[in-house]
């Protein structure tokens, strides 16, 4: 790990590192607790059930990217391709399927199957190059562009097949949203994954010292393949439900996504050192953000404001986790 | 043997300028159109705001840390240049100022939160970025304002095909090599990217370096700024968000290592020549523009599998 | 100041985070003379230093040299004074050059600006009154270790420092080249330079210094003339009491089976036609000087770094293409020196940090069996008498003892049949060793077979069954250890030949 990341963490048992300890398990329930109440006297608007299930809804994309974003997190990794991914991926449902809704399964089977390899190409990138994964992603979010743009000449034709179409605005019982369950389910499973599976424990002891963890027997590199190849699959199925939104290709669209999931991941209490971390974290971190623009697009204020108050939190979260810099 | 050593220790910067000749001499042979004292007239002013903000990052990284606010540093000096220097004579001396304080005070904050937090670099400066970016909005969400005619004037005021801004640009590449392997605090900066802990044992200051390492690369991207905003007659707050990854392409390109402690300002200017060649080179080669993307992409891995290569 | 002495240190205490590193310690140096501290692990030697250097900053207490009370916790202007350390890790900036190390703070120049030719002028000299010819423009990271000891050299003298203090500089040296340094230092002295030396080699002290003084856990126990007295009271001052009776009684196992067999086993340049067995139920101790390819060695038999050419059997099979997740299948475990580094998840909990590594023995279809796995963390908590408030307590918070014995217990829930220790004592204090070398024994004595790094010749002398001398590389002699004596084990680790076997 070069300086750009600095130093690891180690934090006394003291008063301070017992209130960070806190604050990373309940800390993030009490702000969304907070988050919600003062916004809902501010403006009652926001606090209406209506509302709240549209906020859950359009958290459902970020949410399934955060999830495959906190596996990488926690193992010392990053994504900042995940923007360029949807919106390839989005292009790829549409000029695939044409809408038709025969070609649905073939659709997403290729979709899947893309996820994956672009998740490996991150993966190899990383691990197997060893090139710095924030830059490594940055890199390959360029070639997506690049390659969205070369597919669709310019011009994105086609359109989203029915049964993609209702996973991003379908409903069951005409209220809850097919793209939240979707997201919903997939969170729990993963969350078990991490926190009940062997394969978790691999995940957080590679996180938290890959070196002793390959002491210890772990296969580290094949693992942490597995984990961006499974980020990507992830993403995949958020671009699905992103086509689903839409229901027509764009070449626009998703810049937000990268800094909106690693900013939820962090406000989550996942650390950048590694090893440390959890699902439902990161999950309520993406509420936060999405009831953030929310919120002050119901107020009155614009995109301007959510990128400010974004930055803000996460230097205060963030500070909270890490505190100051001590030089002995 | 004295050559072979000087080689040996650069051999980076040499590879860099090496491969920018052999890519000149090909494409100047199959499109002749990039011979044309205009093209290079266009290259040569292309090269100029990159090559600068360039030199800052590159500062940043040998210290050990990673600026992310550059691009929002630009976008925000060319909407102060742009809007602040009304009055006709001291209106440019007061924009001038202006840029200056804010740029630097970026800088300073920048730098300030590296020293006194845990907060990884890379997090504070994003962060940041995502601030500035979003103040800056506020204050002007579109394109506008007018930049006074005259900088652009004088900036790119061209003798023969040779623009005044190039020569600034060699100006500002001599001043910071000079001091970056002669001065104290360049050799400073090397030491804290190199290990923190030597040297602070060795009596270094490490917090004043750190600190102006960033206020340097704030204070870079509020000059090219300056230089961009002049060139296009108008302020944007989204016009420096390309240059980011540009600026690290280019001085990781020019054989600076993200670990910091080692790395060249003069590589740095054959990187950004580089970058800003590719650019040319596909326009005039009629290739589809998006293909751009597809090669920087490529052109930022590949250099990113070499530093690693080299590293071994 | 009595009028030659250099140096008073003055009733110096300093805490860190709930330990009491050093504790009103008193002493003082005279001119010109060779100064030796010993002690063992963390009995304060280092911290000493970097307080008298201004690296850290005392509690309480005072110093004064040559006169001049010495401020608290400026390393800047005591180097102006005259006072410098050359640190364990020397403290060379790697990707920079020679030169520019040397003159790392120190820097000659007005106005921020450098001056080269003065720079080449004064570093040219240093080097050549030191006897060593460097090309200033080569990288640190280019050098070999030695060569590197003398740009921290050159970099101290380089400051025109009175008083130079070396914090263990042969750990990491051939014999010759530690010879090389002694001439140094005596010449330095000739100078009238004052030199502190902490080691814990007391055959080097015993060879060149004026006086030495024993620390032990913090406190400074006595200084001594070196003239006056000798290794075996010295090293009762340094641990407390007779050594002898610390160590649990050897194998008694007559019949040796042959568990573990090497033959020809070469690895680049670090490890040259190695080939020996090892025995069930016996300690093995590796010994030598450090960096002469013990590691690597037993790097090697884990998996950690594939062998050039040569052959590793276990039980008369032969093992193809060995990595730790199959070293530790066939029954092989490693515990690395770097405690830290190699071997913990710091951030992670006493119970993942003791399962890790057997999860797949208790787990259906993926799901790890929680219940079983808290029974039998808990079980090893209880039979290594670790200290923990609970299983869930990050690592990081115990102390180095309980963490070693949390490695190990990770290492015995399935036991192997062959037990790889680098270093396993180090840094853990006096209780906690012992324990751990009753622990080692007994699993000897259920038929394991361990083979044991020990840089201390004492742990070396005291444990092993049978002792293995490394020297460049090779094996230099394998003594049993009714045969072994410290001056034998010298001997073959300096690469001089004694019984083989």
């Amino acid at each position: 790990m070069n300086s750009i990341y600095n130093k690891t963490e180690i934090k006394r048992n003291n008063t301070k590192g017992v209130f960070v300890k806190i604050f990373s398990s309940y800390g993030i329930y009490i702000v969304i607790f907070l988050l919600v109440l003062i916004s809902g006297i501010v403006s009652p608007k926001t606090v209406d059930p209506k509302n709240l299930i549209e906020i859950l809804k359009n958290t459902s994309v970020i949410g399934i990217i955060c999830i495959g974003q906190t596996l990488l997190i926690l193992t010392r990794g990053i994504d900042l391709s995940v923007g360029a991914q949807v919106v390839f991926i989005n292009i790829l449902v549409a000029g695939i399927s044409l809408g038709d809704p025969k070609k649905t399964f073939i659709t997403i089977l290729i979709v899947l199957a893309v996820g994956a390899i672009i998740g490996l190409f991150n993966g190899v990138i990383a691990v197997k190059l060893k090139i710095e994964p924030l830059l490594g992603s940055l890199g390959v979010m360029t070639l997506l562009q690049g390659i969205s743009f070369l597919y669709t000449k310019g011009f994105a034709k086609g359109s989203t097949p029915p049964f993609i179409r209702a996973m991003g605005i379908g409903r069951f019982f005409n209220f809850l949203p097919i793209s939240v369950v979707i997201w919903i389910f997939l969170a729990i499973v993963f969350s078990l994954l991490l926190s009940r599976t062997i394969f978790g424990r691999y995940v957080y002891a590679i996180g938290s010292n890959p070196k002793a963890a390959g002491i210890a027997g772990i296969k580290v590199d094949r693992t942490r393949l597995l984990i961006y190849a499974v980020s990507g699959v992830l993403t995949a199925i958020a671009g699905l439900i992103w086509s689903g939104f839409l229901g027509t290709p764009t070449l626009t669209g998703g810049q937000y996504l990268p800094l909106d999931s690693v900013a939820a991941v962090i406000i989550g209490g996942t650390t950048f050192a590694g090893g440390k971390g959890r699902i439902i974290g990161s999950m309520i971190g993406a509420v936060i953000i999405v009831y953030l623009s929310n919120f002050l697009t119901i107020i009155g204020l614009g995109i301007e404001w959510k990128i400010i108050a974004q930055g803000l939190i996460i230097l205060l979260l963030v500070f909270i986790y890490v505190g100051r810099k001590s030089y002995k | 043997m004295k050559i072979k050593e000087i080689s040996e220790r650069y051999r980076a910067v040499i590879s860099i300028y090496a491969f920018l000749i052999i890519f000149v001499l090909i494409f100047s042979i199959f499109f002749p159109v990039f011979r044309t004292p205009l093209n290079i007239s266009n290259i040569l002013i292309q090269i100029t705001p990159l090559a600068l903000v360039a030199i800052g990052q590159t500062i940043v990284l040998i210290g050990g840390g990673i600026d992310l606010t550059v691009g929002v540093v630009i976008s925000l000096t060319t909407v102060i240049t742009a809007n602040a220097m009304g009055l006709p004579f001291v209106g440019i001396l007061v924009g001038l100022i202006l840029v200056f304080v804010i740029s630097g005070s970026i800088g300073f904050i920048n730098g300030f939160l590296c020293n006194e937090t845990n907060i990884p670099p890379i997090i504070i400066t994003l962060a940041m970025a995502s601030i500035i970016k979003g103040l800056n909005l506020l204050y002007r969400n579109e394109p506008g304002g007018q930049v006074p005619k005259i900088l652009n004037k004088i900036i790119y005021f061209k003798m023969g095909i040779i623009p005044i801004s190039i020569l600034i640009v060699l100006l500002f590449y001599g001043i910071f090599a000079y001091f970056m392997s002669r001065s104290k605090l360049g050799q400073y900066i090397y030491a804290v990217g190199n290990d923190e802990k030597y040297s602070r044992m060795a009596g270094i200051n490490i917090k004043k370096v750190r600190l102006s390492t960033y206020i340097i690369c704030a204070l870079m991207a509020g000059v090219t700024g300056i230089v961009l905003s002049s060139r296009v007659g108008s302020g944007s707050p989204l016009i420096g968000d390309n240059y980011l990854l540009d600026s690290i392409t280019a001085v990781i390109v020019g054989g600076t290592g993200f670990s910091g402690g080692s790395g060249f300002i003069l590589g740095t200017l054959g990187g950004a020549t580089l970058v800003a060649l590719m650019s040319n080179a596909l326009n005039i080669s009629n290739v589809s523009p998006f293909y751009q993307y597809i090669v920087k992409g490529s052109l930022l891995l590949i250099a990113m599998i070499l530093n690693s290569i080299r590293k071994k | 100041m009595e009028n030659n002495e250099i140096l008073k240190i003055s009733n110096i205490t300093k805490n860190f985070t709930g330990v009491r590193a050093l504790n009103d310690v008193t002493m003082s140096l005279l001119k010109g003379e060779i100064h030796a501290i010993v002690g063992e692990n963390g009995a304060g030697k280092s911290t000493l230093c970097k307080i008298v250097c201004g690296v850290y900053g005392y509690d309480k207490g005072s110093i004064i040299f040559n006169n001049v009370v010495l401020p608290n916790g400026d390393p800047q202007k005591i180097k102006e004074l005259g006072i410098s350390m050359i640190p364990q890790e020397l403290g060379l900036l790697p990707k920079l050059t020679v030169l520019q190390n040397i003159f790392l703070g120190n820097e000659k120049g007005r106005a921020g600006i450098i001056d080269t030719k003065k720079s080449i002028k004064i570093s040219n000299d240093i080097l050549s009154d030191i006897g060593i010819k460097l090309n200033l423009n080569t990288e640190i990271a280019r050098l070999s270790l030695d060569q590197q000891q003398f740009v921290a050299l050159a970099r101290v003298l380089a400051t025109d420092a009175k008083l130079i203090i070396f914090d263990e500089p042969t750990s990491t040296l051939s014999s010759e080249e530690a010879n090389n340094l002694f001439n140094i230092i005596n010449q330095l002295k000739k100078k009238g330079i004052t030199i502190v030396y902490i080691s814990h080699r007391l055959e080097e002290i015993f060879s060149f210094a004026d006086r030495v003084t024993v620390l032990k856990d913090g406190v400074l126990v006595s200084t001594e003339i070196v003239k006056k007295t000798n290794k075996e009271e010295i090293i009762i001052k340094m641990v407390g009491r007779e050594l002898l009776k610390t160590f649990p009684e050897k194998s008694r196992i007559m019949d040796k089976v042959p568990v573990l067999r090497l033959e020809n086993l070469t690895l680049k340049n670090k490890l040259k036609n190695i080939s020996f067995e090892a025995y069930k139920g016996e300690i093995l101790g590796i010994g030598g000087l450090v960096g002469m390819g013990q590691v690597d060695l037993v790097n090697v038999i884990f998996g950690n770094e594939k062998i050039t050419s040569g052959s590793i059997f276990l039980n008369e099979r032969l093992i193809k293409s060995i990595d730790p997740s199959k070293a530790i299948k066939i029954g092989i475990n490693f515990l690395s020196s770097d405690r830290r580094g190699d071997m913990l998840f710091m951030n992670r909990s006493v119970k993942e940090n003791i399962s890790i590594g057997t999860l797949k023995y208790r787990q259906k279809m993926g799901f790890i069996n929680m219940k079983s796995e808290k029974g039998i963390v808990n079980n090893k908590i209880k039979e290594l008498n670790i200290i923990t408030p609970n299983i869930e307590q990050e690592v990081q918070f115990l102390s180095g003892g309980n963490q070693q014995k949390i490695i190990l217990s990770r290492c015995l829930i399935k036991k192997p049949e062959v037990l790889l220790l680098d270093e396993p004592t180090q840094g853990i204090d006096v209780g906690a060793k012992e324990e751990f070398y009753r622990v080692i024994r007994q699993l000897a004595d259920e038929g394991l077979t361990i083979i044991v790094i020990f840089s201390d010749m004492i742990e070396l002398l005291g444990m092993s069954d049978r002792i293995l001398v490394m020297h460049e590389g090779k094996i230099s002699a394998i003594l049993n250890s009714e045969e072994a004596s410290e001056e034998k084990i010298i001997k073959a680790a300096s690469g001089l030949k004694t019984k083989t076997e």
